[in-house]
């Protein structure tokens, strides 16, 4: 245990904490020296004490809202921020901050569900194409080719739209347009991988071949994965978003921030602050996300972070192979 | 190049019959029957077991999924994509009149990310490290932040609303084009600073620039002839990935401006269900993108003399 350092002031409790943070770090090595470049990044550590409070927020948000989010107020239709309503009432006179605060677990559920989902099938149909090779190589490799043709977010519509109007056709449609960049990334991983020694002695000492995937080769292409998925995220909540905003995620009178951007279009002259207050919401979100994500990719090691820009330019820079 | 250029071509073949094969896949995606759903439509009534036969056999829905997709396909490329289940037109025809539209606000966006990406991220990385280079950096991470149909309220609200500078919603004229365009540019004149900066402080530390800048050039002249243009590979390759997200975010931008393009027409055709547009527009985008990615791909060589055609494709085969 370290000795506590007598009378810190708040600066110092922060440079403190970091550097006794710094000194706790699990594992060792180049990881350690990541860690040790991460809690040293200002934008890292506003990013995840903005994720963390909006998590506490969005986690709380029954004991937090002052009001249930669907309950009108029809004295209050419309009204601007003030005391009772601290951030105004929307056109049912239905508590603003209470809505904001409860479409909070909604909006950053979907996007933890659909990211969790996409890593699922890209890096598992990755792991497959890479590792077995020959025609199911071929065959998942030209399904991704395929799907990378579509400008991505015309395809999510397109896949929403005919599923009908939901939250869930909304997750279902992000995630069969997302999961081919780590697919691609993973799969060039698992190429290199594949011819290590480690992996030939493990496949000479009997191992079958889904013990060789999971245990040899997923912790070797998973720290890469792990940085697409962060600096994807704020990508994905906009997306999932943009979609509710046209009316085709959560259907009102879900509180959930897209849809509530949608709802609050007819009013946005009149009542901007139905409009601004969950747009910030989703600003500060995306900004914390991607202020982590690109800590994480400047704190790997340049190999890392290389192949990572090389799987999110693939995604968008489709067709060049 | 003739090679590179009928292999870059044969690759495209399999491409397209995907594209084609997942755009009338949509179609069969949708729950409850189209038969029942049309007739339901026009005439406002329920129909009977044996209307719904009719209308099946009408829109050809009663014959085997390979049957109806060979027709569907055979007919779209003669330019044939079926009738709207709306408003019973040659869904071609309305295609015909809205995507010069989209095109129109996706080329305008191109080319004010071009103009404004570039130079802001050349002036960042000139001077790297200063007020100037931060200022760019963090207005390029908000840029990417941000919704950009909330930026969309955000700019009618201040320069319709208020400043009565340009019409909110609509086509006719340039004054229109500037609020919608501008909307969808910012995701890209954020991005665009990010890779230029990036490119060009790479290319600054190379020797050629050290040379240049010992024989006495001008900085101006270094920095444009001697740091961007060898940074411009970066840039086109970011052209082929913006042209993606220009078609599919001109969705979003059209229809909080009410733009009467492609997008606008899909989200209206999405929220009535009709299936023959979904999917024509999912085959029309993907079209257009792999086309405009095509010229991307033909114009690396004319950008960089290192990759000859025979190099680039070496190069690409690792991907």
């Amino acid at each position: 245990m370290r000795e506590r350092a007598p009378s810190l002031q708040p600066p110092a409790v922060a440079e403190y904490a970091a550097a006794a943070l710094a000194e706790g770090l699990p594992f060792a090595g180049p990881r350690r020296r990541a860690l040790r470049r991460l809690v040293r990044d200002r934008g890292v550590v506003v990013g995840v004490l903005v994720l963390v409070g909006v998590g506490v927020a969005a986690a709380a948000a029954p004991l937090l809202a002052p009001f249930a989010p669907n309950e009108p107020h029809f004295t209050a239709t419309l009204r601007g921020p003030g005391s009772t309503y601290l951030l105004g009432a929307d056109n049912l006179g239905r508590d603003e901050l209470s809505r904001l605060l409860v479409g909070a677990r909604l909006s950053l559920g979907s996007v933890a569900v659909a990211t969790l989902a996409i890593m699922f099938f890209g890096v598992g149909f990755g792991l497959v194409s890479g590792y077995y090779g020959g025609i199911v190589d071929s065959a998942i490799q030209r399904v991704v080719d395929v799907l990378m043709a579509f400008p991505s977010l015309v395809l999510a519509l397109a896949i929403a739209g005919v599923l009908g109007p939901s939250l869930r056709s909304v997750v279902i449609s992000v995630v069969a347009v997302q999961w081919v960049s780590y697919t691609r990334l993973v799969r060039g991983m698992v190429l290199a991988v594949r011819r290590q020694p480690y992996v030939d002695a493990a496949r000479s000492s009997g191992a079958s071949d889904g013990w060789i995937i999971l245990r040899s080769i997923l912790p070797n292409v998973l720290p890469p994965v792990v940085v697409l998925a962060t600096l994807e995220l704020g990508g994905v909540l906009l997306t999932i978003s943009s979609l509710s905003f046209l009316g085709l995620g959560a259907q009102p009178p879900t509180a959930e921030w897209g849809t509530m951007l949608n709802e609050a279009r007819p009013y946005f002259e009149s009542n901007p602050h139905l409009m601004i207050a969950p747009g910030l919401a989703i600003v500060v979100t995306v900004l914390a996300f991607n202020l982590v994500g690109d800590g994480l990719r400047d704190a790997l090691d340049p190999r890392t972070s290389h192949a990572v820009a090389g799987a999110r330019s693939r995604r968008w820079d489709r067709l060049r192979r | 190049m003739k090679g590179y250029l009928l292999r870059r071509l044969a690759y495209l073949v399999p491409v397209l019959v995907g594209i084609s094969l997942l755009a009338f896949g949509l179609g069969r995606l949708a729950p409850g029957d189209p038969a029942r759903d049309v007739i339901a439509r026009t005439t406002g009534h329920q129909p009977t077991h044996r209307e719904v036969l009719a209308e099946r056999h009408r829109l050809g829905l009663d014959r085997g999924p390979a049957v109806q997709y060979l027709s569907w396909v055979g007919h779209a490329v003669r330019g044939d994509l079926g009738i709207s289940y709306t408003s019973g037109e040659p869904v071609a025809r309305a295609i015909g009149d809205t995507l010069p539209l989209t095109l129109e606000l996706a080329a305008a966006a191109f080319l004010l990310s071009l103009l404004l990406g570039v130079p802001l991220g050349l002036l960042a990385a000139a001077r790297s490290w200063s007020w100037v280079d931060h200022a760019v950096r963090t207005v390029a991470l908000v840029g990417a932040s941000v919704p950009g149909f909330w930026v969309a309220y955000l700019l009618i609200l201040a320069f319709s609303v208020h400043l009565h500078v340009f019409p909110p919603f609509g086509t006719g004229g340039l004054s229109h084009l500037v609020l919608p365009a501008v909307t969808l540019a910012l995701f890209d004149i954020a991005l665009l600073a990010r890779l230029t900066r990036a490119a060009v402080l790479e290319t600054l530390g190379e020797d050629h620039v050290r040379t240049a800048r010992a024989k006495g050039l001008a900085e101006r002249r270094v920095l444009v002839m001697h740091a961007l243009r060898p940074a411009l590979i970066p840039l086109v390759t970011w052209s082929g990935m913006s042209f993606g997200y220009l078609l599919g975010y001109s969705v979003v931008v059209e229809t909080v401006f009410a733009w009467p393009g492609l997008g606008y027409t899909a989200v209206l055709a999405i929220q009535a269900r009709d299936y023959p547009f979904i999917q024509a527009f999912a085959l029309v985008m993907a079209v257009v993108f792999v086309g405009l990615n095509l010229a991307v791909d033909l114009l690396y060589p004319h950008i960089d003399p290192r990759t000859s055609f025979s190099s680039a494709q070496s190069s690409a085969d690792e991907g």
